[in-house]
């Protein structure tokens, strides 16, 4: 790739962990809100045993 | 028409209608990407001028574009949620935030680097680049915002005075390279008469922004069902659903 191979695997590597932590982020934001969720049920349903 | 609206607004089927969609988007996102980068880096010929350095634009362009888009999105869903009152608009806007300030970051930073062998500089205070930092600024004052309070309604309405007052920033940011003398160069692609770019490098870029929209849209589907189920949390709906 030339003299420019650094600079567009640079471009093209730091794009891909940007696009992989963002996936990984949202994914693991939506487990926390699930287990958030289902202990909140579990706990209302404790409270009205 | 509008029943089909009016029921897309409602977050459980808003939930469950993302939820079937998602593997589809995401895999034809990753399918896309996949194949826009091989076309980009390996199938498109060199250009005559920057030789291999201009293959930066099949990560930059898409990069940019979807800056704006999310920006659009994002304040579009505020003002749908603050005029109407519809949580589930709020809930969208706030999920554009951190894709869209991770794709204005994309769009600073590879054109950063693409700068460097081409202008030789990483940074200019042009027209182009300062309205885009300008709009990384907004994303990232919008997060901020939101994150300062703790009741989620007034979250809503004050992150989404910001977003709408932002908005003026997009046209600015699109014409910018026509309202000054810029170092940044004018349109390419949009030019729909006739693009001045051959198709060979054309379509792995348009193949590439068709794959950084899915792969948006599959990232605010999966953040909006982690923004129903926070604020959802006591409805009888969810406990059916997380059974």
């Amino acid at each position: 790739m030339g003299g420019y191979a650094g600079y567009v695997w640079g471009a093209v590597g730091l794009t891909l962990v940007v696009l992989v932590w963002n996936w990984l982020a949202a994914k693991a934001r939506f487990a926390r809100m699930v287990t958030k969720a289902r202990r909140r049920i579990t706990t209302v349903k404790g409270e009205t045993k | 028409m509008w029943t089909w609206f009016h029921k897309l607004a409602s977050p459980p089927h808003f939930y469950r209608i993302a939820g079937a969609l998602l593997p589809w988007i995401s895999w034809a996102a990753l399918l896309l990407l996949g194949a826009g980068l091989i076309g980009g880096l390996v199938l498109a010929p060199a250009d005559y001028q920057q030789g291999d350095g201009f293959r930066i634009i099949y990560v930059h362009v898409p990069a940019a574009w979807l800056s704006l888009f999310a920006y659009s999105m994002m304040a579009t869903a505020a003002g749908i949620g603050l005029v109407w009152r519809i949580k589930l608009a709020h809930a969208v806007a706030a999920s554009c935030a951190v894709p869209g300030a991770s794709f204005t970051f994309l769009a600073l930073a590879t054109g950063s680097i693409w700068g460097k062998p081409m202008w030789g500089t990483w940074w200019e205070w042009d027209a182009r680049l300062t309205s885009e930092l300008i709009l990384l600024f907004l994303f990232v004052g919008y997060i901020a915002l939101r994150n300062a309070f703790d009741d989620i309604g007034k979250a809503d309405r004050a992150s989404a005075v910001l977003a709408i007052v932002g908005i003026v920033n997009v046209p600015i940011i699109h014409y910018s390279v026509n309202w000054w003398n810029t170092l940044h160069q004018g349109a390419t692609v949009t030019k729909l008469s006739s693009p001045s770019i051959t198709f060979d490098m054309l379509w792995p870029l348009l193949v590439m922004a068709l794959g950084s929209t899915l792969y948006f849209m599959a990232l605010v589907f999966v953040r909006t069902r982690a923004e129903i189920l926070d604020r959802e949390r006591n409805a009888r709906w969810l406990q059916k659903v997380l059974k």
